[in-house]
């Protein structure tokens, strides 16, 4: 939350008042309270739409992340992940942002006439939101790491290790077809259960989830996250609408 | 008129047909102003009597017990100050949020109607003559009577203040390890600065319920205006120190009830000093400062400061978890900010029946007295042309039938 600054605000009542003490008029008091009540209603609002964005965006993760490649979920958990929330979110709350604010801005007009042009402001404030995208990681170099075919090979080698240590016996032929059709699953199948068994996918959904409660439900950051730019946009409303009800 | 209606000649005891409406939504109570919901036209001035002192002694718990097990059980200290500076205040009225809360977050639905349940349960009982808490709850006021700002001009004898005041104290002591983090850097806010400050506001409220004693009028002015002046120092210390907590954090809210409260009775007993001097217009100018003082602290505060201090550590964004705890929190704080929304409205409100007083060539001071010597009501009603009508009309029907 911002810092608030009271002596402004004081003072500023005391011109408005003509320097003079005069009684508070109730229904003054009354519309101030409907200002605040406004800003706690698409607060709360905002939080729930984008913690409800991060719910689906979690389970829609946790169905890619299998599909992670071992190399990809060890060495740029990160570069694997963000994108991929980042795109998730957006899809999830990019439609939503527009009618959250024109909610907002009519529900600011119903309060009193004069904040027609507050209300007008945070309609047009939709087009200035920034929503996080984090760039997809460069692929790997092939220098740098096998190929699909040396994957498979080596998985290939170190599969057919374990096989020939549980001394089962094959002929080539039914060796080649197993290595066609079965192995590459079943040395995708090994991956996924070496990245289950050893926390890999565990810290996969921990860097989303970290992604997600920073990015895009933070209160601070650089670029400053969803909640926040949110947040402020209707904080500054607030205190412009407080000030016109002087 | 019948006895129900009568208290004095100038105010009355609050009629059934008013009780009523108030619980069914038909009346609403800004402040002490009671009003139409829907023209808003004003029907009465509620004012606390001297009776209120019987249900404010008996019925608030000790804050400190809760206050320290509740910061044990959630390991928040922050959790277990809202929720005793919450009880300091709200506890006896609050049959709505209440059920809200325990009902939780998944049975809003049945929590409501179990409400709506009650209120019907309370309407049917009105009618007969209630006295102290009963008639608190059932004018959906004990909020704002067990409150520091009580209702109307504060009542400052038969050690209503003395109690006020005790609660608010204790409220600080309870909060005194956080005070001191902040208090390392400004000495005002150190506890025995605070101790010093209540020693004082205590012995000017012995001083005007002396200024009643005197036999000669005039000295009791003289009196009164003291209190008032001296009084102005206190209440802007402590809008000071809760600037200061507000300023260095907004979810210091918490932490600033006490000193909002403590403003709030000082500005009280400089009110209750001028409305006995019948210094009408001084009254309500102090009265609207008071009460512009406190809303530039506290208007811009909401559901989302406090419920910010409720929302356990830990808690993980984009979960269901989070949903939940983000609803209970803002639950939670409801009374809280009720209280605060209660202190503005009494505190801008407290002196808006003296126009009517003077209209009708009452000396506010009068009505103060009446309300003082009042045996049976804690709370009473200044009725508008209006509302007087309506009464009237409401018991020729009761008498006919």
């Amino acid at each position: 939350m911002r810092q608030r600054s009271f002596d402004s605000l004081s003072a500023r009542d005391w011109r408005q008042a003509g320097g003079t003490l005069t009684i508070m008029n109730i229904e003054f008091l009354a519309r101030r309270q409907a200002v605040t009540e406004w800003r706690d209603r698409q607060l709360f609002q905002a939080m729930t739409m984008l913690n409800t964005a991060g719910i689906d965006a979690r389970a829609a993760l946790d169905r890619e992340i299998k599909n992670a490649a071992l190399v990809q979920s060890v060495w740029d958990p990160s570069g694997f992940v963000n994108a991929r929330v980042d795109e998730l979110m957006r899809a999830q709350v990019a439609g939503r942002i527009e009618p959250f604010l024109r909610q907002a801005a009519q529900e600011l007009r119903a309060l009193e006439h004069r904040f027609e042009p507050l209300a007008e402001a945070l309609l047009a404030s939709a087009t200035m939101i920034d929503m996080p995208a984090a760039p997809e990681p460069e692929p790997a170099a092939p220098s740098d790491s096998p190929s699909p075919a040396q994957q498979s090979e080596s998985r290939l080698s170190r599969v057919g290790k374990i096989v020939n240590g549980l001394a089962v016996t094959r002929s080539a032929r039914e060796w080649g077809s197993w290595a066609a059709d079965g192995v590459a699953s079943v040395a995708d199948t090994v991956s996924r259960s070496l990245q289950d068994s050893t926390g890999l996918y565990e810290r996969l959904r921990r860097v989303g989830a970290l992604r997600i409660a920073t990015a895009w439900m933070g209160d601070v950051g650089s670029p400053r996250p969803l909640k926040a730019q949110l947040v402020l946009l209707i904080e500054d409303v607030t205190n412009e609408a407080r000030s016109v009800n002087l | 008129m019948n006895m129900i209606g009568l208290a004095g000649k100038i105010l009355m005891q609050v009629p059934p047909e008013h009780r009523r409406s108030l619980l069914m939504g038909a009346l609403k109570l800004t402040g002490s102003v009671l009003r139409d919901t829907k023209t808003g036209r004003i029907v009465g001035y509620l004012q606390e009597a001297a009776p209120i002192a019987q249900p404010l002694a008996k019925r608030l718990p000790n804050t400190f017990g809760k206050f320290t097990s509740i910061s044990l059980a959630t390991g928040n200290p922050i959790i277990g100050g809202t929720v005793a500076v919450s009880d300091l205040a709200i506890q006896a009225g609050q049959v709505a949020q209440n059920e809200l809360i325990r009902a939780g977050v998944g049975r809003l639905e049945q929590g409501m109607a179990r409400v709506g349940d009650k209120l019907e349960t309370i309407g049917e009982q009105i009618g007969e003559l209630d006295q102290g808490m009963d008639l608190l709850q059932n004018l959906g006021v004990a909020n704002l009577a067990m409150g520091a700002a009580g209702i109307g001009v504060s009542m400052i004898g038969f050690g209503i203040m003395s109690v006020k005041l005790a609660r608010v104290q204790a409220s600080i002591h309870a909060m005194a390890d956080h005070l001191d983090t902040i208090s390392t850097k400004i000495d005002r806010l150190r506890q025995d600065a605070v101790d010093a400050d209540f020693v004082e506001i205590h012995s000017l409220c012995h001083l005007y319920e002396e200024g009643w004693n005197f036999g000669d009028r005039g000295r009791s002015e003289q009196q009164w205006l003291r209190v008032a002046h001296e009084a102005r120092t206190f209440q802007d210390r402590f809008a000071w120190r809760a600037r200061e907590l507000l300023t260095v954090a907004p979810t210091n809210a918490v932490l600033a009830e006490p000193m909002l409260d403590a403003l709030s009775l000082a500005s009280g007993l400089r009110v209750a000093s001028l409305v006995a001097c019948n210094e009408g217009t001084l009254a309500s100018n102090v009265s609207s400062e008071a009460a512009v003082q406190l809303e530039a602290l506290t208007g811009s505060i909401g559901l989302v400061e406090l419920a910010a201090t409720q929302i356990p550590s830990g808690v993980e964004a984009g979960s269901t978890d989070y949903e939940l705890a983000l609803v209970e929190a803002r639950e939670a704080s409801r009374p809280l900010l009720q209280k605060i929304r209660h202190r503005e409205a009494v505190t801008a409100t407290s002196t808006a029946p003296l126009p009517l007083l003077e209209k009708r060539g009452i000396k506010p001071r009068e009505w103060l007295e009446e309300a003082r010597n009042e045996k049976h009501a804690s709370v009473l009603m200044l009725p508008t042309e209006d509302g007087e009508l309506e009464h009237r009309t409401a018991s020729a029907c009761t008498d006919n039938s």
